[in-house]
């Protein structure tokens, strides 16, 4: 309930567009953010067309974005808008949390991800932590992230600017991998609360520019892409 | 190999014709002087006896001591007058070219050269020429005098058969080629021979089911050995046992070579080779007893079995050549045989004395062409039955190669087998969970929208189902195979249903070794027993705080090591035995992972412990 007041007192609306293909989910997620303050609805589309359309004329702050649409794929759109460079928070809907689909949405670029069935609290709650600099995770994801940032070695020396986790945040993703609690491993690493779902973002962060590059270098050298702009 | 053969044939068959007639019959018109009159005397001295004697005798060269006196051997001396108009300027020589058995020369009363020793074992050279330089100084104007020492056995054909005198560097060329026709030439066979009786001696070793070998390389061995006679001039041992060997040594080559040819032609004749082999010992048993004199007379007997066997040879081999329709070997072979045997009868005719003496024996030069072929063709079949064996082998090594491949066809057929039949189970097996889990909530969830008053444990229910699924879904990751990864996850889907309850988990979990087997199915009843323990609490326990812990430890003195989970609740405790079903299946499930499940509970609270094995149990 903290939070919601740290909010009020700042005074700050987010807008957020949500791209769902689903009727009866679109509406839900409308109305689940539409009931709080903070929220205004830059747009609710339902295809990938309309979603960029969207974009086009103005960037929301956050990006809630359905994986299975009809025209294209989430993942897609979620690339794009990242690469825009600018502040939007992609949250990616899904209805199982796996791990395979939310790793796809990660590296593309994205920040977070939702549940679908998730009740309207936990919807707004979710898309404000995320906004405050926190991002959900479970112990699956955090065994990916461990492993995935294991294998690299020394930083290569092509891409520029690739980054290993921090001793911290490798400790963070042993204890989520063991099922601890965002609070239980603050108590156990003697850390804030708060201070736990931001290193989760930028974890995910490290992931997203990671795979960025990396597949920008591997189309250049392919000759899939040609720097003549 | 027909072709080369039968130019082979041809090529030698030209050179001995060559040979033979050139150096066959000496030529007696030349610079070099071939006295032919001379003076006889038989005696024992050691030095030319004096003119005057009575007992010289008139008698003319080539001089057979077995006709011009017949049973009489010994020691015997021929003085010779040479007339010479001048001394000569260059170098001369004194050249004997046939004589028996051997001669020493003496040139006005000098000494000048001999054969080799006059004692016993006598040296032979019976088949080797005699060339003696004429030292500077000894030859005078007009009348010479020469002196030949001259000493033989009886009935041996022993005497002088020819003498030369002349120029050195013409007379000397002479002397060389009948030197090397007549000793070097065997020499060189003997050798050849004895190789090629050595290389087919190794090959039967190695290959012993033809027998042809190993009897061509003994009757080879045989014969050269039996060639010595031809030229060793100093004998190792007397005399006798030389003429001896050299008798029974022809007829038993003869016999040995007969069963050669058989054994070529596949043949096996016990009997009659029993019979060539008794009369060979006999032979040599019948010789033993005859001195040296009678020595050629009665071996010349014997020789007419060995006539024989060379007849015996030959038809065999024509008959063989008809049967086969004159192939090339067999041919070839034939044709060397009838050479061969032919000069064997040649060489028995003159033994016994057909002609003047004035001929060779030949038949000596005819075996290594012989065995030239019989080389030749034995190696060709030996190289033959090598190829055989190498196709042989490759067809053996492309069946096994077709079999194997069949095999590994049947193999990968047998692996698609097995695994459709592993997915085929493992889809049985989520199918038959989401039935019970899953189907069993959205069955319930049916029934409550229909009586659509009830619509919040609708809700429920349909969360509680979204959960379920998901938790199916966690337990099919194929990288799980932790369990506290698994208990984190069944943490983060149920957590939000236990924060509702007023429950508040207390997370004590440690680090585990890693459980061995631990798959979607061990991690899918694992799942269940902790969602089950969870919703007893939920439903029935009236608990505040959930404490969930993990270690390794044992379960009893007869237990090996394991991990445990233990989750316990501070609540009422199981007061009736209503949760009898459910416990039951938990117990169920627990067993079918290979672990047990304990379940304690009293008024303070209710503990729940699963134990799993470190170590497969089979």
């Amino acid at each position: 309930m903290s939070k919601y007041k740290e909010i009020r007192s700042r005074r700050e609306t987010y807008s957020v567009l949500i791209v769902e293909d689903e009727p009866m989910a679109r509406q839900r997620l409308a109305a689940a953010l539409t009931q709080h303050p903070h929220f205004t609805l830059s747009a609710v589309v339902g295809t990938c067309a309309e979603a960029r359309a969207a974009l086009a004329v103005a960037l929301p702050r956050v990006l809630l974005v359905d994986l299975g649409l009809p025209d294209g794929d989430g993942i897609e759109l979620i690339r794009e808008v990242a690469e825009r460079g600018q502040e939007v928070d992609v949250m990616v809907i899904t209805v199982f949390g796996d791990e395979k689909h939310v790793l796809a949405a990660l590296k593309a670029g994205a920040t977070g991800y939702l549940l679908k069935d998730s009740t309207s609290h936990d919807i707004a709650e979710a898309v404000l932590q995320l906004i405050n600099g926190g991002s959900p995770i479970s112990p699956s994801i955090a065994r990916y992230l461990l492993k995935r940032f294991h294998q690299e070695g020394p930083p290569k020396p092509v891409e520029v600017g690739v980054k290993v986790l921090t001793e911290r945040e490798r400790e963070v993703l042993s204890l989520i991998v063991k099922g601890f609690s965002y609070k239980e491993i603050a108590s156990l690493l003697t850390m804030s609360a708060r201070t736990v779902p931001s290193h989760i973002k930028n974890i995910y962060r490290k992931l997203a520019v990671h795979s960025r590059s990396e597949a920008v270098f591997e189309a250049v050298h392919s000759g899939l892409v040609r720097f003549d702009k | 190999m027909r072709y080369g053969s039968r130019f082979v044939v041809c090529a030698y068959t030209f050179a001995f014709v060559l040979t033979v007639t050139r150096g066959g019959a000496e030529r007696a018109e030349m610079t070099p002087l071939t006295l032919t009159s001379v003076w006889f005397l038989l005696a024992e001295d050691e030095a030319p006896p004096a003119d005057d004697l009575p007992q010289w005798q008139q008698r003319r060269l080539p001089d057979n001591w077995n006709e011009s006196q017949p049973g009489v051997g010994g020691n015997g001396w021929y003085r010779v007058d040479l007339e010479l108009p001048q001394i000569p300027e260059r170098l001369w020589a004194v050249y004997l070219p046939r004589l028996r058995m051997n001669a020493a020369v003496f040139v006005n009363g000098v000494f000048i050269g001999d054969g080799g020793r006059f004692s016993e074992p006598i040296a032979r050279n019976w088949n080797r020429p005699l060339y003696f330089h004429i030292p500077a100084g000894l030859l005078r104007q007009g009348h010479n005098q020469l002196h030949i020492r001259l000493r033989a056995y009886a009935n041996v054909y022993g005497g002088l058969y020819g003498l030369r005198v002349g120029p050195d560097d013409t007379l000397q060329t002479e002397y060389r080629w009948m030197a090397f026709l007549k000793t070097d030439l065997n020499q060189a066979f003997m050798v050849m021979t004895i190789v090629m009786a050595l290389f087919l001696g190794t090959l039967w070793l190695r290959w012993r089911t033809d027998s042809t070998y190993g009897w061509m390389a003994v009757t080879m061995l045989f014969w050269a050995a039996n060639s010595m006679h031809f030229f060793v001039r100093d004998l190792p041992l007397s005399t006798w046992w030389w003429e001896w060997s050299a008798q029974v040594g022809t007829d038993c080559f003869a016999v040995l070579l007969a069963i050669s040819v058989s054994r070529f032609l596949g043949l096996r004749r016990p009997r009659l080779e029993g019979l060539m082999a008794a009369y060979v010992v006999l032979t040599g048993i019948v010789l033993s007893q005859v001195e040296l004199d009678r020595m050629l007379a009665v071996a010349n007997m014997f020789h007419l079995g060995a006539v024989a066997t060379g007849g015996y040879m030959v038809a065999l081999l024509l008959w063989a050549s008809w049967q086969r329709q004159f192939c090339g070997d067999t041919v070839v072979l034939t044709v060397g045989v009838v050479v061969q045997s032919c000069l064997g009868v040649h060489d028995w005719l003159l033994q016994l004395g057909l002609w003047q003496h004035d001929h060779w024996y030949l038949m000596h030069y005819a075996s290594p062409l012989l065995f030239m072929v019989f080389t030749w063709v034995l190696t060709s079949r030996f190289v033959q039955a090598l190829r055989q064996s190498e196709a042989l082998n490759r067809e053996l090594e492309r069946r096994v190669e077709e079999k194997h491949r069949e095999l590994e066809a049947g193999y990968r057929q047998l692996r698609e087998l097995e695994q459709r039949q592993a997915v085929a189970i493992e889809r049985e097996r989520i199918m038959r969970d989401l039935h019970d889990g899953l189907g069993g909530h959205l069955v319930s969830a049916l029934a409550m929208a229909e009586k659509s008053t009830r619509v919040p444990d609708l809700e429920r229910i349909l969360r509680e189902a979204l959960d379920d699924l998901r938790l199916v879904i966690d337990s099919l990751d194929s990288e799980n195979d932790d369990l506290l990864v698994l208990l984190g996850m069944v943490r983060a889907r149920i957590e939000h249903r236990m924060t509702h309850a007023g429950l508040h988990f207390d997370w004590q979990v440690q680090d585990v070794p890693p459980i061995p087997g631990f798959g979607p199915e061990m991690a899918l009843h694992v799942l269940r027993i902790v969602q089950e323990t969870f919703t007893n609490i939920v439903k029935h326990a009236h608990a505040r705080t959930v404490t969930v812990c993990t270690g390794e430890g044992q379960n009893g003195d007869d237990h090996p090591a394991g991990v445990y989970l233990e989750i316990r609740d501070d609540g009422q405790g199981m007061r009736n035995s209503s949760h009898g079903r459910g416990l039951e299946n938990m117990r169920y499930r627990a067993r079918q992972i290979g672990g047990t499940l304990a379940i304690a509970s009293d008024t303070h609270g209710t503990q729940v412990r699963l134990w799993l094995p470190l170590q497969r149990v089979a």
